[in-house]
């Protein structure tokens, strides 16, 4: 018996969504993207609740993504950790401390070497008619463009006539249009 | 009416349509942060205008809610005339605001559900936890028998409908119950003895 398809297709990435300011995390909360058959479906998991925000592909409007430092910092705070460890490791005198001091250093390296595969971060977000919506999955560069990829003719087939670069011009055009526009006269 | 502008998401900054859909990242010219922005043809469609709606007049149908207004659709699932206003349409169907409320309150619509408890889940964590602290799995194991049984209806994560968590869950508080039984009726005949 052949298999129902899946109603729901994950696009790669798990990120977290913190609530609160940068010091206290008032919730935090899994979020993963799922391709539906007309809409993105946005998943929040906290605990065992899972609160659900649909994006219909015919509502998109523009997909963000702005790079940021954050592997970077991440790399090089862990790199000069890992190396203090060493230097540590090194002028301990018993071997017992020295090579836990060496794990924990390794560790670190470790972690940074991870971080370095993963490649840089970003910030997704995704702008509707009436929202700009936030993507934490979306948190690694390859990761998002992998998912544009995946999106970008499903988004184009609900949206129809016009392709990406015809938009541009378009928008290019009213932007010329407006700015020759005489200014409204007031009252 | 022209489409909003696309804003730097760290500074708010407007961003200029030159750096739209070149699959590479330009820097925002405020901020100066990498930004890649793809547009859609959605930003050129301007919103629905509002549109004046038909007035009754002698002899035809009005809306079930608003008497005075001509209807233009029936309820798919009560019946009811509606009028433009009236009319929600919901994957292809069209019902009325009442139906609407009473289908997302009984979780009727799918489209409409936002929250889900993932009692699956729930379960597997009372029935798996208490063994850790051997003691506690004797009321653990009841405990995630009544969830089951109790909640054994309610739908799973939205993007998964497997019930094995559930089965795993049943099995382990079942392996649970039948530990403590045999450990019992050995002490017991034991003692007899």
């Amino acid at each position: 018996m052949a298999r129902a398809p899946k109603e729901y297709r994950r696009l790669s990435g798990r990120g977290m969504r913190v609530d609160g300011n940068r010091f206290f995390a008032v919730s935090r909360s899994i979020c993963s993207v799922w391709e539906g058959e007309d809409h993105l479906l946005l998943v929040d998991r906290m605990g065992y609740t899972e609160t659900y925000k649909r994006l219909y592909f015919r509502d998109i409007q523009a997909v963000m993504i702005r790079k940021t430092a954050k592997a970077a910092v991440q790399n090089c705070v862990m790199s000069i950790l890992a190396l203090l460890f060493f230097l540590w490791g090194t002028a301990v005198m018993n071997l017992p401390g020295r090579v836990t001091l060496w794990i924990i250093g390794g560790c670190f390296a470790l972690f940074t070497l991870i971080n370095l595969l993963f490649g840089p971060t970003c910030v997704t977000y995704i702008k509707t008619p009436v929202q700009n919506e936030q993507l934490p999955s979306l948190n690694r560069l390859r990761t998002a463009r992998k998912a544009m990829n995946r999106i970008r003719p499903r988004l184009l087939e609900a949206q129809g006539a016009f392709t990406a670069d015809e938009v541009k011009a378009e928008l290019e055009e009213r932007l010329r249009r407006l700015s020759q526009a005489p200014p409204a006269a007031t009252s | 009416m022209e489409p909003s502008p696309i804003k730097c998401g760290k500074c708010q900054a407007i961003l200029s349509p030159s750096q739209f859909n070149t699959g590479e990242l330009t820097s925002c010219p405020s901020c100066k942060s990498l930004v890649a922005v793809e547009v859609f043809p959605a930003i050129l469609r301007s919103p629905a205008a509002a549109f004046s709606e038909p007035l009754l007049v002698e002899g035809e149908s009005s809306c079930f809610y608003h008497p005075a207004k001509k209807a233009s659709i029936v309820c798919e699932s009560c019946g009811r005339f509606l009028c433009a206003l009236c009319d929600l349409e919901l994957n292809g169907r069209h019902i009325c605001p009442v139906c609407l409320e009473s289908g997302q309150k009984k979780a009727k619509y799918k489209d409409l559900e936002n929250t889900r408890v993932l009692w699956d889940r729930l379960t597997l964590t009372v029935a798996v936890v208490p063994i850790l602290f051997v003691w506690t799995s004797i009321i653990g194991a009841p405990v995630t028998l009544y969830l089951i049984w109790r909640h054994r209806k309610a739908p799973c994560s939205l993007t998964g409908k497997s019930n094995l968590t559930f089965i795993v869950a049943a099995v382990l508080a079942s392996l649970e119950i039948a530990g403590w039984t045999l450990l019992l009726a050995f002490y017991l005949t034991k003692g007899k003895i």
